[in-house]
């Protein structure tokens, strides 16, 4: 039995170190815990020594460094402790640095631990435990590590860790490497899948989170967070979070008592976010925003829909009958109006009810970490358009083609209005007064000059290349690849809007680099290009 | 697939030889025409060789659906230890007991539609084998025996009777499984199972072929035939119909008093 001399070391730097300075370690639950949060110089430096004192005794070992993502030249050091070359579990300080020096140090270690290092049995004998216990063979690269595990009563175990899946459970288990007793097991399931009703009372799943007895709208299972918040009708918190003045907390997710959702526009924002991240990965293979799978948050009832008739036209125009992209991988979802007001002569559902919209908001923040199409004029419809695009190809992914609710169709909106219409059409975009030729453009400087008109060019555009037909200003006839084919025309308008585009592109700059992406990835005279070249064509951008 | 223990294959093979004494004995003017002794006992090792497999239905609830599946086991063979004696009443007709104590742990073939964790209707299809799924039958039985004197040494008798069965069979109950994002397909990893335990009544009939060495010691075989149905149903699953008992063959030592 090797007890741990350094461990007595350690016992008595701290006590002269930590205990000396309460601010810097304080005492919590297990009797050899100290938790550590050194920021004053004097505290960073004594910590910086500590670390290097144990480094070379191999008491910490650097689990993986990370470059600060907000504050550029910074980097953050994660180190794990060590027990005679065992990890210890929860054992582990984290120290910021910024060119070489230290700037924080924040963790949690162990001093006195006391345990025969040996093990008198294999990890594969823990594994042999885990399977009598669970059913569950563990793969050979999957047997239980060997860890030092700070007991709840103040003393250590040395114990084999195995994690295991079962049908109805993620179950750790920490098997005591002496006596194969389990010291320790809990569920480390937090995932959980719920059912709910969306906006237009279509039953989908929801990916939700188990916390504290309440099922919340946080979405585990895909590879980002994916989060979605109930702002229960506060325009003031909504505008606060928005401009970074207060987090949202456990308090402020959608939640829901037994996992079976009844707040429609909470089930669709959640959905519809999970759904456009999974469109992106399968067809582009795209993580998400950025591409490193950013965090996507959903608003939902960012104001109250009974309280619509004493807003303000611009509150009413911007938190009631809109959706909009508000950066950083956060969406706001207009709450709609109420069932017997009509505006524009039509209803207006919550705005997290239609996937298209939900796909289209999202895609802007993909613009926004790609090709940073500036929001006006030529580029600003171009956003706009490839926001269209998208949104319309992940309700072909997902919905049965055909006219109706919850059909997948070249209209935009239309899940959320009624009668069935939405606001824009691809197919024709006439039919909403946007232009489906160049020539028509508007030229005003309204809505940034027209992003949410001149959309309809290129909107029109991609609707052509898929379908074919005949543009009804210049009558130029376009032989689309099919709605079979639909898949290639997206890869091409998503290569060129995301990686060929620069920020101020034009429309004859979007022909050309995405005619290059149908040759690209189709090849020179392929059906994809020429229905590209067509149809750019036949909307008079040449 | 052989689940005879090895221990248990000198007894058999002596079972054997004893019916081969038997078939090689020579006509004997002097054998007796009813059976000498009160009463005897037989204990053998052996195998029952056509135990019925059965499949069992699945369904779990997973991902706000119902996972459902089969698992199957198909008919095997295992190692039986058989115990009977008898007195005899009148002529050549005795009464006894019987007990049989038969295990096996075939493995199961899992088949299973895993619901979708995002959307409904979408199931991911797995398929694998689990093991270590045991089914372990005691039968006791009252049997009636006529016995048949062969020669001095040798005797047959034919038994039949009721047979009352204890059944334990470890049931699959959920499918376990590996699943990584975007969760389109699931990788089987195993099961989780329980023990089902259910008593019923069938019958028992077989024949017996002893050789005494000695005035009351010797060798005998024994082929059996044993039959009950009945269901198990694990907590919260379904009812899957299986039939207990089958042929049996074993031989091993005799005991006449």
């Amino acid at each position: 039995m090797r007890l741990g001399s350094r461990a007595v070391c350690w016992l008595l730097m701290l006590t002269i170190v930590g205990l000396a300075a309460p601010g810097r370690l304080s005492a919590q639950g297990t009797a050899g815990r100290r938790t550590v949060a050194a920021v004053a110089d004097r505290d960073v430096r004594d910590w910086d020594s500590q670390i290097t004192r144990m480094e070379r005794s191999d008491e910490l070992r650097v689990r993986r460094t990370d470059e600060d993502g907000l504050v550029p030249g910074r980097t953050h050091e994660r180190f794990d402790q060590y027990y005679d070359g065992i990890r210890v579990v929860g054992g582990e300080l984290v120290r910021q640095l910024e060119k070489g020096q230290t700037l924080s140090v924040f963790g949690t270690v162990y001093a006195g631990i006391s345990v025969d290092s040996e093990p008198a049995m294999r990890a594969e004998d823990a594994a042999d435990i885990v399977a009598e216990l669970t059913g569950v063979t563990l793969p050979a690269a999957r047997v239980p590590d060997l860890v030092v595990l700070p007991r709840d009563d103040g003393g250590y175990a040395l114990t084999y860790r195995a994690r295991v899946m079962t049908a109805s459970d993620l179950i750790i288990y920490y098997i005591d490497a002496q006596t194969g007793d389990v010291v320790l097991q809990y569920s480390d399931l937090e995932t959980t899948v719920g059912t709910g009703k969306g906006v237009l009372d279509d039953t989908k799943k929801v990916s939700t989170t188990l916390k504290n007895g309440t099922y919340i709208a946080s979405d585990k299972l895909r590879p980002p967070n994916i989060n979605t918040y109930d702002m229960k009708g506060s325009l003031t918190r909504t505008n606060q979070y928005l401009n970074g003045q207060i987090l949202l907390g456990d308090s402020d997710f959608a939640s829901d008592s037994d996992d079976d959702w009844t707040d429609q526009a909470a089930v669709d924002a959640h959905a519809y976010a999970g759904w456009t991240y999974d469109y992106y990965y399968k067809r582009f293979n795209r993580q998400g925003l950025n591409n490193r799978n950013l965090a996507m948050t959903s608003l939902v009832h960012p104001v109250k829909r009974e309280e619509w008739a004493s807003q303000p036209s611009s509150v009413l125009n911007l938190y009631y009958l809109n959706a909009f992209y508000a950066g950083d991988g956060v969406m706001v979802y207009g709450e709609g109006l109420p069932p017997n007001v009509t505006a524009g002569g039509m209803k207006w559902n919550y705005f997290s009810g239609a996937l298209d919209v939900v796909a289209h908001e999202l895609t802007h923040g993909v613009t926004d970490y790609t090709s940073g199409l500036i929001y006006r004029n030529e580029s600003g419809a171009l956003n706009e358009a490839f926001s269209d695009i998208m949104g319309a190809s992940a309700e072909f992914y997902y919905q049965p083609l055909g006219n109706g609710y919850l059909k997948a169709d070249y209209l935009l909106g239309e899940d959320l209005t009624s009668p069935l219409s939405g606001f824009r059409s691809m197919a024709n975009p006439q039919a909403f007064g946007d232009p489906d030729h160049y020539s028509k453009r508007y030229l005003g400087s309204s809505d940034n000059g027209g992003v949410h008109t001149n959309s309809g060019i290129a909107n029109q555009a991609f609707y052509l290349a898929v379908e074919g037909g005949t543009n009804r200003t210049s009558g130029l006839a376009v032989t689309g690849v099919g709605s079979a084919n639909r898949d290639k025309i997206e890869k091409v308008f998503y290569r060129a809007f995301t990686q060929m585009l620069p920020a101020n592109a034009t429309f004859a700059i979007a022909r050309a680099a995405t005619i290059q992406a149908a040759r690209d990835l189709y090849g020179t005279g392929s059906d994809v290009d020429r229905a590209v070249t067509q149809a750019w064509t036949a909307v008079g951008v040449n | 697939m052989n689940n005879t223990p090895v221990i248990l294959r000198p007894l058999i093979l002596a079972g054997v030889l004893a019916m081969c004494g038997l078939a090689s004995a020579p006509a004997n003017a002097q054998t007796p025409s009813v059976w000498q002794g009160i009463g005897f006992i037989a204990v053998d090792g052996g195998a029952q060789v056509t135990s019925s497999g059965y499949t069992s239905n699945l369904t779990f609830p997973l991902h706000g659906e119902t996972a459902t599946g089969t698992a199957t086991s198909d008919a095997v063979s295992g190692a039986v230890f058989t115990a009977r004696g008898g007195i005899r009443i009148w002529k050549n007709l005795a009464l006894g007991a019987g007990v049989t104590v038969f295990s096996s742990t075939p493995d199961v073939a899992v088949e299973a539609s895993l619901p979708h964790p995002f959307f409904f209707n979408r199931p991911r299809e797995v398929s694998g084998t689990a093991s270590g799924l045991t089914r372990r039958e005691t039968m006791a039985a009252v049997e009636v025996s006529w016995l048949v004197p062969l020669s001095r040494r040798m005797d047959m008798s034919l038994f039949a009777g009721p047979a009352f069965f204890n059944v334990r069979q470890d049931m699959v109950t959920t499918v376990q499984f590996t699943e990584t994002y975007p969760y389109d397909t699931a990788t089987f990893a195993g099961v989780e199972s329980e023990e089902v335990s259910r008593s019923v009544t069938g019958f028992t009939v077989g024949a017996d072929v002893s050789y005494l060495f000695s005035k009351n010691f010797g060798l005998g075989g024994q082929f059996r035939f044993s039959r009950a149905s009945t269901t198990l149903t694990p907590s919260g699953g379904q009812s899957t119909a299986v039939d207990l008992g089958g042929a049996q063959v074993g031989g091993g030592i005799r005991i006449r008093f």
